[in-house]
């Protein structure tokens, strides 16, 4: 027999003996098993609540017999007390809406997480749509769930001890990098500003009573309250009677963390102060390197493009000449303010020193920059309008420079948004100009 | 859940391949194995083109986000790892076991995608080229008519918009430029500006006709094949060696399986 005619009759054997195969329910068992773990893989690695829904969807569109997929994760009250997890399952005709959910609670998260998830499928085989496998889905995606806070928490608490031995470790030599890197321990969400540091300090407090709380011996809880000042609290409370070893480290801890806090605080206050422009309160040159190379990271992971945003205020001296440098004043608070109003959260603002702003546009291609640019342009009148007598009013000019398109160090990519600024001015000014793509882009 | 997170994947239930009803049989018989030894799914994923283009894809994702693009499935399995290799081909797998109808399988496809992936590795071996590559090419070169099986469309014959139809899905799946070049050239006329790995495919096609494993495409004879890649060897030496491959490829497989645990 020759090997195609083998071929031939595989081919025929294998046709006949899928079709006769009943293995359904241990395949369902392991995709979803392996679709969860993929999951928490890829979690585990980066934890990003947007990026994990996208990831999720994709993931599950890819290994689950199904048609589409939507994932939703709701981030708001993240320190919380238990996991719930909702799955729905959609039948492929469309017939109705089956549910089934698993709600899980775990000793451990009880101070460190709530999570609320969903995940609806479409498109799925009416094999799959029967009860059993929605409340198998469900119970997949609870321990899935589970996972990934597992692998989450083991992350934070790491954080944690790095953050206890910074803290131990503190003296009055205390650099800049030094608490950069405190800050960055606190901060355990990415995106580092006064509302994550508060975050950060309440997951130290709730996995330092997690620590207790599942020894069933204390809590030691912390305030960190952030408003135009940092306040800073240390407060211990006792739940039950600790052993004398947890005792002594908690009293180490909790002793550190107050001969320190103050100072910190201090140190910390300094920080941004020292990276806060004072008129407008937006953050001044110092936090470009760091923003840009935050940018840059992102992007580097995600694949895609950050744009720079070069703003001039057009004939801004006559302004100062004219009317005085408190009207001058005034302009620029109004425009920072706009200027804040127009962008997304997770982009970066920065006065970069008398009348120029610099914009940083995370996930942000060409032709999105020029929309920003756009609005910016429109909006510039109105926004200074109010603080400018009548007669008076106040363009501005925009360059715009494409990480990578333009160029991929940060220094050579504002230089170019400066380039293209210069050639808005030039072509007549209240208007937007690209930076040329590199060569060998 | 007002401020939740939403992100929906689109759908691209049109775009699945079946899966040959073999290596489905594999794949699942390694699933039931309780000790998790999957050292033949390698194996079954390079005799199933549906599997072995669902592993480039995953590889070429832009979520790995590696710069150069993968055309080496053995390469595609070392990058994406063990675990997520059997989820896919699980999950492929579940196309076929779920489906109430399941496409049909043309009878000449699957031995002509093999016997063509392997004469097309023997042949770039020979000239030094990649034999990965080449294999990927030879595996997928009818892809386009495995997409038309599984959306039920009777075949009207038309040899290049198959292939067009083949490469234009790889492309989507971001499958290496050769691959695609291959897959939409596979059933020309050489001419001068044939490439080396468009030479190869269009030679291992001779080869599979010449085993007995046609497709409906016309191929040239062997010994025009022989010439255009230009190896200096009897027709029959380079069919030996096809045999050879196909035979260590498909090796323990012959046995139907039985699926009581």
């Amino acid at each position: 027999m020759t090997i195609i005619s083998a071929l031939n009759q595989m081919h025929h054997e294998a046709v006949e003996q899928i079709r006769a195969g009943s293995h359904n329910e241990f395949l369902v068992g392991f995709l979803t098993t392996s679709t969860m773990l993929e999951l928490s893989n890829l979690v585990a690695a980066d934890l990003d609540i947007e990026s994990y829904a996208a990831a999720a969807a994709d993931v599950i569109t890819q290994l689950a017999p199904v048609g589409g997929c939507t994932v939703r994760i709701d981030p708001d009250d993240f320190p919380g007390v238990m996991v719930t997890v909702g799955a729905a399952v959609q039948s492929a005709a469309g017939v109705g809406l089956v549910n089934g959910a698993a709600t899980v609670s775990i000793g451990d998260f009880t101070l460190d997480g709530q999570a609320t998830g969903a995940v609806t499928a479409h498109d799925v085989p009416r094999q799959l749509s029967d009860a059993n496998f929605v409340q198998m889905t469900a119970n997949q995606v609870g321990s899935g769930l589970v996972q990934i806070l597992e692998a989450e928490r083991l992350r934070r608490r790491a954080a944690v001890a790095n953050t206890l031995a910074l803290i131990a470790a503190f003296n009055d030599s205390w650099g800049q990098s030094d608490l950069e890197s405190l800050v960055a321990n606190l901060c355990l969400l990415p995106g580092a500003t006064g509302a994550t540091i508060a975050a950060g300090a309440n997951r130290l407090a709730g996995v330092l009573s997690a620590e207790g709380g599942r020894a069933g011996v204390a809590a030691a809880v912390r305030e960190f309250k952030v408003d135009q000042r940092l306040d800073v609290s240390v407060s211990v409370r006792y739940v039950a009677e600790p052993t004398t070893a947890q005792n002594a480290l908690l009293d180490e801890i909790v002793d550190v963390l107050a001969s320190n806090l103050t100072r910190i605080e201090e140190n910390i206050r300094l920080a941004a102060e020292a990276e806060t422009d004072q008129l407008t309160g937006l953050a001044n040159r110092r936090r470009v390197a760091k923003a840009l190379s935050a940018a840059r990271a992102m992007s580097d992971r995600r694949n895609e493009k950050f744009s720079v945003l070069l703003i001039d205020l057009d004939h801004f001296k006559s302004v100062n000449d004219q009317l005085g440098h408190d009207a001058g004043d005034a302009v620029l608070v109004a425009f920072a303010n706009m200027l804040v109003r127009s962008i997304r959260p997770f982009d970066t603002v920065v006065r970069w020193g008398g009348e120029e702003f610099l914009v940083i546009c995370a996930m942000c291609g060409s032709v999105e920059a020029g929309t920003v640019a756009e609005r910016i342009i429109s909006e510039c009148a109105s926004a200074c309008a109010d603080v400018l007598p009548d007669g008076w009013s106040q363009t501005a000019s925009i360059g715009i420079a494409v990480y990578p398109d333009v160029a991929s160090a940060p220094e050579a990519l504002i230089s170019a948004a400066d380039s293209a600024l210069y050639e808005a001015k030039r072509e007549g000014r209240n208007r937007y100009r690209r930076a040329a793509l590199a060569l060998n882009a | 859940m007002g401020r939740g997170t939403e992100r929906s994947a689109a759908s691209i239930l049109r775009e699945r391949l079946p899966v040959h009803p073999k290596s489905a049989e594999i794949v699942l018989r390694l699933l039931h194995r309780r000790d998790g030894d999957l050292t033949d799914l390698d194996r079954a994923i390079q005799m199933d083109p549906a599997l072995t283009a669902a592993v480039l894809r995953a590889a070429n994702s832009a979520h790995l986000g590696y710069s150069r693009r993968i055309a080496g499935v053995r390469h595609a399995m070392v990058l994406i790892g063990e675990s997520l290799v059997a989820s896919l081909a699980a999950s492929r797998v579940a196309d076929l076991v779920f489906d109430e109808k399941p496409p049909v399988y043309v009878d000449w496809l699957w031995p002509h995608s093999v016997a063509t992936a392997c004469g097309a590795a023997v042949i770039a071996k020979r000239l030094g080229e990649s034999s990965d590559e080449a294999y990927t090419i030879g595996l997928l070169h009818d892809i386009g008519w495995l997409l038309a099986a599984a959306n039920d469309e009777s075949p009207d014959g038309n040899d290049a918009a198959y292939a067009m139809r083949g490469a234009t899905l790889l492309s989507r799946w971001n499958a290496p430029d050769s691959v695609v070049a291959g897959v939409s050239r596979h059933h020309i006329r050489a001419n001068p500006v044939t490439t080396v790995a468009e030479q190869i495919i269009i030679a291992a096609h001779a080869f599979a006709a010449k085993l007995g494993a046609e497709s409906p495409e016309p191929s040239v004879s062997t010994v025009e094949a022989l010439k255009l890649v230009g190896i200096d060897v009897r027709p029959s030496v380079i069919v030996n060696e096809i045999e050879r491959e196909l035979v260590m490829l498909t090796a323990g497989f012959t046995e139907p399986a039985r699926y009581a645990s």
